[in-house]
C-alpha cells in the first residue's frame, strides 16, 4: 500500500488534522515523492547504518538552568500546565 | 548592493577610529529603511536596543581586539536561533507568542565577542525550503532581483546581508539552507563540520544535520564569525572536544593544491554557464584540477530528505499546543493535538512531517528509513575515497541561480532538488563553504561550492579565501 492510500492513518499517527482537500492534495503529491525516494532501494546497499553524528557523544551533566515555562505558554495554574479533558 | 565595507575592513575602521559603531548602526538602519518594504528579510527589529548598545560602545571606547573582535558589528541572527527574551517563531504560526527564555551558545558568544545583535531574520518555516516562500510572514525576495527568491531556508539572513541591513548573519544549513541563499545573493555562506559549532538553542529540525553557518560578504568575515561562534560546548554533547584549528588567511593559493571537481555534479547541469562559471577560475589558477567521481551524490536529494523529514517528524512532536506558543482547545487531548498541529503549521512542514512519519512507521523503516541510513554511510564512504587523491572537492553551489518567485512552489520534488549539490556534504559531516563566482550568468550570482575532509574547517577556509582572489 502507498502513503497516498494511507493519508489518514499516516496523519493521525502525526497527530496532524487534515482537510478532505488536504487529504487529497498531499496524498497525490506523496505518490510523486516517495516514488523518487524509493529510487534508493534500487542501489540494493547493505552494510552499516550511519546516524550522523560523528564526535565523540561528551556526557551530559545535570545542570541548573534558568528557564521559565511562563515564557513557553500562557496555559498555566500553579506552575503546571493546563491540558484538555484527556478523554472527550 | 551593500555599499557597508566587509566586517573585517569595519573592524579594521573601527580599531582605527575612523568609524564608530554609532555610524554603522546608522547605516544600517537607513538601508533597512530602504530596503525591507520590498525585501521582507526580517521578522522582528530591535533597532532601538542596537543604537542604545553602539553608543554604550562608543563612549566606553570599546573598539574590536583580542577580546572583543566583534566589538559594535551588527549581525543578523536566524529565527530559528534562540536570542534571550526575544520571540523566537521560526517563521511558524505554531510558535506565535513564543518568547526565547536563554541566549543560543552561539548568541551568547557573539554578545561576549561584542557584537550587536539587529533583528531575528525570515526563513522557511522551521528550516524547510530553498526559497524562503514557507514562511508565515511572507516570502523573501532577492535584493538583486526582487521577482526572484532569495534561496531558502536562511533567505532573510542572506538578504539582510546582500542590501547592508546587516553586517554578517547567522544562518542555519541542514542540507544547504545557508550555501545556497548564500550563492543566490552573491555571498559567503560557511557550512562548518558538524559538531564544530554548537546547536544549543537553535531549534531543531533534523539534528543529525543541523549547523548554525556565518553568511557573509567575504570569507574573511566568515572565518572570524566562526572563530566566535566555534568550539566545544557543555550544553550540546555533539559538538567536537577540542578547539577549531588556528587560520592563517593568505592571499596565495599552495602551489600543487589538487582539487577534484565531481563529474556527476558538472555532467548533470543543464546550463553549461553555470558550470564555466564555476570552473574558469581554476582553470588559470595554481592548482591541479582533476576529475573525481563520486557517482552517489546523484542521489543525495532522496537521502537526505528522508533522514530530514524523519528527524523532523520526531524533533516537531513537541509543538503539540500544551507546552510552546499556540493552541486551539478542543475537548480532549488528542483531539486538541491535532487541530493545534494540522492549523498551526504550513504546507511543507505538514508534508515533511507526513513523509518522516511513514518513512520510520513499522513495515516501511526498512524500505525508507534503514535505506537511506545506508546510502549516507555508501555516501560518506565514497567521500572517504575522493580525499584520497584531493584535497578540495569542487562543484557549483546550486543548479542554476536564483530562480523567479512562484516557479517551483506547486512542484516539491523539483524544490527539494535544488539542494542536490549541497546536501551530500551535509549527508558525510563535511565542512563545505559556498563563494560567489567572478562570472555571472544573466547577471545573477552563481556559487562555487567546495567540500573538505571532517574538522579540515580552516584549511577549507584558508583555500576559499585565496580562492576568493582568483
Amino acid at each position: 500500500m502507498t502513503l497516498g492510500a494511507e493519508i489518514v492513518k499516516v496523519a493521525d499517527l502525526a497527530r496532524l488534522e487534515l482537510t478532505a482537500q488536504e487529504q487529497k492534495r498531499f496524498g497525490a503529491e506523496f505518490e510523486k515523492i516517495v516514488a523518487y525516494f524509493a529510487e534508493l532501494q534500487r542501489l540494493k546497499l547493505e552494510g552499516e547504518l550511519l546516524l550522523g553524528y560523528p564526535c565523540p557523544r561528551t556526557p551530559d551533566e545535570p545542570r541548573d538552568y534558568a528557564i521559565e515555562v511562563e515564557r513557553l505558554s500562557k496555559h498555566l495554574k500553579d506552575g503546571y500546565f493546563k491540558i484538555p479533558p484527556l478523554l472527550a | 548592493m551593500s555599499k557597508l565595507p566587509s566586517l573585517s575592513a569595519l573592524a579594521l575602521l573601527l580599531d582605527h577610529g575612523e568609524y564608530t559603531a554609532t555610524r554603522i548602526v546608522d547605516e544600517i538602519e537607513a538601508n533597512i529603511a530602504a530596503n525591507e518594504p520590498q525585501t521582507n528579510a526580517y521578522i522582528n527589529l530591535f533597532i532601538e536596543e542596537a543604537e542604545a548598545k553602539a553608543r554604550r560602545l562608543d563612549t566606553e571606547g570599546v573598539r574590536p581586539g583580542e577580546d572583543k573582535p566583534l566589538a559594535g558589528i551588527p549581525i543578523a541572527i536566524k529565527d530559528n536561533i534562540c536570542v534571550a527574551d526575544k520571540p523566537c517563531t521560526c517563521a511558524s504560526k505554531i510558535l506565535e507568542g513564543f518568547v526565547a527564555s536563554y541566549d543560543a551558545t552561539v548568541v551568547k558568544r557573539l554578545k561576549e565577542a561584542g557584537a550587536i545583535i539587529v533583528g531575528k531574520t525570515n526563513l522557511d518555516e522551521f528550516a524547510m525550503g530553498s526559497s524562503n516562500e514557507n514562511s508565515a510572514y511572507g516570502p523573501v525576495r532577492n535584493p538583486l532581483d526582487p521577482e526572484r527568491v532569495a534561496g531558502g531556508s536562511s533567505g532573510g539572513s542572506a538578504a539582510a546581508v546582500a542590501y547592508g541591513g546587516a553586517v554578517a548573519a547567522l544562518g542555519s544549513d541542514t542540507g544547504g539552507s545557508a550555501r545556497q541563499p548564500a550563492a543566490f545573493c552573491g555571498l559567503v555562506g560557511f557550512r562548518p563540520s558538524y559538531g564544530r559549532v554548537s546547536r544549543y538553542g537553535l531549534v531543531a529540525f533534523a539534528s543529525s544535520l543541523d549547523q548554525v553557518c556565518p553568511i557573509t560578504r567575504t570569507v574573511e568575515d566568515a572565518a572570524l564569525v566562526y572563530s566566535v561562534i566555534a568550539g566545544p560546548d557543555p550544553d550540546d554533547s555533539t559538538t567536537y572536544p577540542s578547539e577549531p584549528d588556528e587560520m592563517d588567511l593568505t592571499d596565495e593559493i599552495k602551489e600543487g593544491t589538487k582539487v577534484g571537481y565531481i563529474k556527476e555534479c558538472f555532467d548533470d547541469l543543464e546550463d553549461e554557464r553555470v558550470s564555466d562559471a564555476v570552473l574558469r577560475p581554476f582553470r588559470d589558477a595554481r592548482v591541479e584540477l582533476v576529475e573525481v567521481s563520486v557517482p552517489l551524490v546523484r542521489l543525495s536529494v532522496a537521502g537526505y530528505q528522508l533522514v530530514a523529514m524523519a528527524e523532523a517528524s520526531s524533533n516537531l512532536a513537541r509543538y503539540d499546543g500544551i507546552r510552546y506558543g499556540r493552541r486551539v482547545e478542543r475537548l480532549g487531548l488528542k483531539e486538541t493535538y491535532a487541530v493545534t498541529r494540522g492549523s498551526g503549521f504550513g504546507d511543507e512542514v505538514t508534508r515533511r512531517i507526513l513523509i518522516g512519519t511513514f518513512g520510520l512507521s513499522a513495515g516501511y523503516i526498512d524500505a525508507y528509513y534503514n535505506t537511506a541510513l545506508r546510502y549516507r554511510a555508501a555516501l560518506a564512504a565514497e567521500f572517504e575515497e575522493a580525499f584520497k587523491k584531493v584535497e578540495f572537492l569542487l562543484s557549483p553551489t546550486a543548479p542554476t541561480p536564483a530562480f523567479k518567485l512562484g516557479e517551483k512552489i506547486a512542484d516539491p520534488l523539483a524544490m527539494y532538488l535544488s539542494d542536490i549539490f549541497t546536501a551530500p556534504a551535509a549527508l558525510a559531516a563535511l565542512p563545505a563553504i559556498s563563494i560567489p563566482a567572478p562570472d555571472k550568468v544573466d547577471g545573477l550570482p552563481v556559487g562555487i561550492q567546495l567540500t573538505a575532509p571532517r574538522w579540515q574547517d580552516a584549511k577549507l577556509l584558508e583555500f576559499a579565501h585565496a580562492v576568493e582572489r582568483l
